[in-house]
């Protein structure tokens, strides 16, 4: 029996063992999925940007210590990329080029009251409140991600956010 | 536009506040319906959060896409590394031919070289006083010799001398047919050998005791302030501070390892699995161990884990979280890592029947075999069990 799993898997993607980083694959997969989605709001741009993640990670993987959190490591490259994807929206116009998607098609929606709520709240104010009060990052490294915004700027628009929320008459309380 | 009361909620509610902050908001709490309310309608949204799924689904061709760029890539790197190799080869050549030119100046070289072998002298010199203080030391600490007495039937011609002498580091002990012995830990512990046995004294100092346990059947019971004692099984090692427990084995065969109290630290291939008390498991291929079982009286549960492996996962899952009761928590717990992810999310749920997970954990951490999150889930298991 081994305890730790992750651990023993990411030593061996270490070693350059695909089997065992397609296993990590599989573990992450739906949550850097669904955090792409919420925040870019299409599927296709969102399976392409996980994909970009995960490339990304294994070529990084030999780096991250021992110490550090896989998860934490992968989720902080997937919010670089998707926020990059976000300003530069050069996914976006690739897949319009190949004909993947149509310029208009940028309503994804769920059957969950809830994650539709999140899902048509403004860009600036969904980015913000799902690192903050989903993703549990503080006030000041989201200053850090989103660099338009100080700490007290992002702190209001969580907050209003969350008030938006609460009182939206589609919330379940 | 948030008002000020509300800016102090919301400070409150992120734990950004001081205590004495804090205090004072809580006292205006009890007084102010209203911003209680407002406070419960923050903390409902929370847990919505925390309950909130991922929804969607993506493509089963997405892993597959990620695999085959990787294997693209390898392929250009060796291409891109041969090509390297081939370069470098040339450079080779152009520097020997550059070398032979340039022999002067051996003396600065050979006066570094004497330098360097001064150095190591003076290191090693250094390193051999600070052994033999170190030793000094150790003889003061010792815990050295252990005492052995007869607990049943008759004294072995072989261990009648050690009755007075005691043990020593580095020794063998073994008891013979119809010979059962108490060994004696002064201040650590007392391990009680039955007949046939066989183990090896590793250290013993103040600080840290140790045995090699090789074949036979050996109940370990540690005195109140025990530190650490181990016990060596092939390349597993059992860590007690406060636990009872028992070993037994056939020489080279599966060892079977009972908890009595508290829980039993297991250290193997470089990480660290805790055992609670009434449950057993198993050493097998020298660096493995099975997943523990309770000794609550679930024979079809314990039957079908005992049987469980990877490759019988889509058979075996169903009708073990079927059968599982709650004094199989644990079992549940240690199965987490051996399923793959769909098992485990059903895993996660029915274990969650009997403890719900802790507050600020959600089954997505579980689901990912996060560390402290499943560290904290064990302890409270383990507290409420």
């Amino acid at each position: 029996m081994q305890h730790d799993y992750i651990k023993l898997l990411i030593k061996s993607a270490q070693q350059g063992k695909k089997n065992s980083y397609r296993e990590l694959c599989n573990i992450n997969l739906k949550r850097i999925y669904n955090l792409a989605v919420r925040f870019l709001l299409n599927t296709k741009i969102a399976e392409e940007i996980t994909q970009n993640i995960f490339i990304e990670a294994w070529e990084n993987i030999k780096f991250l210590r021992p110490e550090q959190s896989f998860d934490i490591w992968l989720k902080s490259i997937a919010i670089y990329k998707v926020l990059d994807e976000l300003r530069s929206n050069k996914i976006k116009d690739k897949l319009i080029a190949e004909g993947v998607i149509s310029e208009d098609d940028y309503k994804v929606e769920c059957n969950r009251k809830f994650e539709n709520l999140i899902l048509t709240l403004p860009e600036k104010e969904r980015i913000a409140f799902i690192l903050h009060d989903i993703e549990k990052y503080t006030y000041a490294e989201i200053a850090d991600f989103m660099h338009e915004y100080n700490e007290d700027e992002i702190k209001t628009i969580v907050r209003e956010t969350r008030h938006a929320i609460i009182n939206n008459p589609d919330y379940d309380q | 536009m948030i008002s000020k009361e509300e800016k102090i909620l919301h400070d409150y509610f992120d734990n950004l506040l001081t205590t004495a902050e804090q205090h004072k908001f809580e006292e205006d709490l009890i007084d102010n319906i209203d911003l209680a309310i407002e406070l419960g309608k923050l903390k409902n949204l929370h847990r919505n959060l925390r309950n909130l799924t991922s929804n969607f689904e993506p493509g089963p061709h997405v892993i597959d896409n990620i695999i085959d760029s990787l294997l693209e890539e390898k392929k250009e790197k060796k291409e891109a590394a041969l090509l390297e190799e081939k370069e470098s080869k040339k450079e080779k050549k152009a520097r020997k031919k550059k070398e032979k030119k340039k022999r002067k100046g051996l003396k600065a070289k050979t006066k570094y070289r004497l330098n360097q072998l001064f150095t190591m002298v003076l290191l090693l010199l250094i390193i051999a006083s600070a052994i033999g203080g170190y030793l000094y030391f150790q003889e003061e600490n010792t815990t050295f010799p252990w005492k052995i007495s007869l607990m049943d039937g008759n004294i072995s011609r072989q261990n009648e001398a050690l009755l007075s002498s005691g043990l020593k580091d580095a020794q063998t002990f073994a008891t013979s047919e119809n010979e059962k012995i108490k060994l004696t830990i002064p201040l650590k512990a007392v391990i009680e050998i039955e007949e046939k046995s066989k183990i090896r004294v590793i250290a013993g100092s103040q600080q840290y005791n140790s045995i090699k346990f090789i074949s036979g059947k050996i109940n370990f019971i540690p005195f109140v302030g025990n530190e650490i004692f181990d016990i060596f099984i092939n390349q597993v090692t059992l860590q007690s501070s406060n636990s009872e427990f028992e070993i037994s084995s056939l020489e080279g065969k599966l060892s079977e390892v009972f908890v009595k109290s508290n829980y039993l630290k297991v250290l193997l291939n470089g990480n660290e699995v805790k055992i609670p008390f009434n449950h057993f498991f198993q050493i097998y291929n020298s660096n493995e161990i099975s997943i523990p079982t309770s000794v609550n009286i679930n024979k079809t549960f314990t039957r079908l884990i005992e049987k469980y492996s990877l490759t019988k996962e889509q058979n075996l899952i169903p009708k073990i979280l079927k059968t599982a009761n709650r004094y199989n928590a644990f079992s549940l717990y240690y199965l987490l890592s051996e399923v793959t992810p769909i098992n485990r999310e059903k895993a996660i749920k029915k274990l969650s029947k009997f403890f719900p997970l802790p507050e600020n954990i959600s089954e997505e951490d579980i689901l990912i075999l996060d560390n402290n999150a499943l560290q904290k889930w064990w302890d409270k298991i383990y507290l409420e069990m």
